[in-house]
């Protein structure tokens, strides 16, 4: 009897695939975590976020929306449960936002320059204000560059409520932006 | 410039991971899964999955998370590692435990802001009527209604919270000016053809915030105010007053949700699935859905549009000069699709399994549903004590 050749076991599917969807997005998630989270938590996030598609896997059905949108779903709701560091991290960003940089452009320029960094500290104090959900929404959309679709598939609404949502949180943000300094939007 | 792209430009940069890291979080992740880790993020996504009709009628259940109401609730619900799912809003005071009404209906039909339905001749999972009985969307559909936080007592809770922040801000000589009421916006559950008619598959326009919020966010530049309030350790989920104040009002240790909850949400993934309504997929539904979704589909496919589910509807674009207004087609669409959930009895067949799932869910369940029902009345006494000894 010959002894038994040593056979390569194939992966589970699973496996493959969760592999096949860390190796295409992990970059943008760990983006997405660290710029609102801060890299130290991001790894962990990160890898909560693939370890959960991995559990969840099984259950996503391709067609009713995008893989990256899942993931970037996922991601969120992570991400809400460290509402608290991404609350300091809001406010780190107005504080930077005030700080001068480099003035090698016009006069006009850095009016528009110093004004719009005003404007950015109501805005993000805006930010933070926001309930959880349009705060995901409005980060999807203005940091990640998400499509609508992907928006709607991350947060499991309709692609019209997404629209609708972000016209909705536009209103609330120029509410907390002094007028005087956004007149000429 | 306006708010939205002086944001994006203000995004902060962060470098891809390198090589070796993302293998070492690959491995993580894969080790992570093979020991079941864990039980916090467990909480976390059981919630979603508690409503399984998500992807059948996404647009209908929505409404929950939309009202700024929420915003208030939403800067609460976090803590010591749990999100707390407020999921299910509906104008109900109280939570109650569901018992179907064996008397027949005496409600009218379904209105375009009413969150009543009637619901007639339900089937059951194994196809035998019951009574018709009417029921209040919110309360009877899903298990997390049964135990669902009205919005009267996530303000009541979330003004005792203040109280205590405020209590213990003053003790180290802050003022402290409370986080102000939002308003309460109730958005019906189903949205029917009158809803429709008017914003297809968005939502109905929320008030918009007012001032008395921005005094609220910007009282922590005062020096030591946020440390004060959040405490100094950025790694922390919850610190300072904040802590202080979760402390007093949530028993036994702060955290912002029944302990029996995870027990009772996991009861409900489990009972849902195994009844054929599972929240991931529409594979292997439940006879009754999937008799459901057959006819909405042969329904759809009369008016020309073909889609197995709801969900799986194409909803037109919406011009980009003016996305939060339903244009003409998307109205139609949402009113064809609401016709043929009405006509086929799609709404009836698929609400009434839901509602019988529950009840006997309910049912099995009321030891459970008590218990925490117990928690919240503690808590709602907490916090009205809280408010009554602030000055």
């Amino acid at each position: 009897m010959n002894p038994v050749e040593p056979t390569e076991v194939a992966a589970p599917a699973v496996d493959v695939e969760i592999r096949r969807l860390y190796e295409l997005h992990v970059d943008d998630i760990y983006r997405f975590v660290a710029r609102r989270l801060g890299t130290e938590l991001a790894f962990d996030v990160t890898a909560d976020t693939f370890r959960t598609a991995y559990e969840r896997l099984p259950d996503f059905v391709v067609g009713l929306g995008t893989e990256r949108g899942w993931l970037y779903g996922i991601a969120s709701n992570l991400i809400r449960n460290h509402w608290r560091t991404e609350r300091r991290r809001l406010n780190a960003l107005a504080r930077l936002s005030l700080l001068p940089t480099d003035f090698d452009d016009s006069f006009e320029r850095v009016d528009d320059l110093l004004e719009g960094r005003s404007r950015l500290v109501h805005v993000l104090d805006g930010v933070a204000q926001l309930a959880a959900h349009d705060r995901d929404l409005l980060l999807l959309f203005a940091w990640e560059g998400c499509s609508y679709n992907e928006i709607a598939t991350a947060l499991e609404i309709p692609v019209g409520t997404v629209r609708s949502r972000l016209n909705r949180i536009r209103t609330i943000l120029h509410a907390h932006t002094p007028h005087e300094v956004s007149s000429h939007e | 410039m306006n708010d939205i792209e002086l944001l994006a430009a203000a995004r902060p940069g962060v470098d891809d991971l390198d090589a070796d890291t993302k293998a070492r979080l690959f491995a993580t992740i894969i080790d992570q899964q093979a020991s079941g880790i864990n039980e916090r993020h467990a909480r976390l996504f059981v919630e979603e999955e508690v409503a399984p009709v998500l992807l059948v009628t996404p647009h209908q259940r929505r409404k929950q998370h939309r009202s700024l109401a929420l915003s208030a609730a939403a800067a609460c619900v976090v803590a010591g590692g749990i999100l707390v799912g407020v999921l299910y809003k509906s104008g109900i005071d109280t939570p109650q435990r569901i018992t179907p009404a064996a008397s027949p209906s005496t409600a009218s039909s379904t209105s375009s802001t009413s969150d009543s339905v009637v619901v007639s001749n339900l089937p059951t999972t194994t196809g035998v009527a019951t009574p018709s009985v009417q029921y209040r969307v919110g309360l009877a559909i899903f298990p997390a209604a049964l135990v669902e936080r009205s919005p009267e007592w996530e303000r009541l809770v979330g003004r005792g919270i203040e109280a205590e922040i405020g209590k213990c801000m003053a003790s180290k000589g802050f003022r402290y000016t409370p986080r102000p009421d939002g308003p309460i916006v109730v958005l019906p559950v189903i949205k029917d053809a009158d809803y429709r008619s008017k914003y297809g598959y968005g939502d109905a326009p929320s008030p918009s915030t007012d001032a008395a919020w921005n005094t609220w966010m910007l009282q922590d530049n005062q020096p030591g105010f946020h440390a004060a309030l959040y405490g100094s350790d950025p790694n922390a989920q919850i610190g300072g007053c904040q802590d202080v104040a979760y402390k007093a009002i949530y028993p036994p240790d702060g955290i912002a949700v029944s302990s029996d909850n995870d027990t009772y949400n996991k009861a409900a993934v489990s009972w849902f699935a195994a009844n054929g309504v599972s929240g991931k997929t529409l594979e292997n539904p439940n006879p009754v859905l999937a008799e459901a979704l057959k006819d909405w589909s042969a329904c759809m496919a009369t008016k020309g549009v073909t889609a197995t589910n709801p969900n799986a509807l194409t909803v037109p674009e919406r011009p980009a000069a003016a996305p939060w207004t339903a244009p003409p087609a998307e109205i139609a669409l949402a009113l064809q699709d609401w016709d043929c959930q009405e006509s086929t009895g799609y709404i009836n067949r698929w609400y009434g399994t839901l509602q019988t799932l529950t009840a006997q869910f309910a049912t099995s369940q009321a030891v459970l549903i008590d218990s925490i029902h117990t928690w919240q009345n503690e808590v709602a006494a907490r916090a009205t004590a809280a408010i009554k000894a602030a000055p």
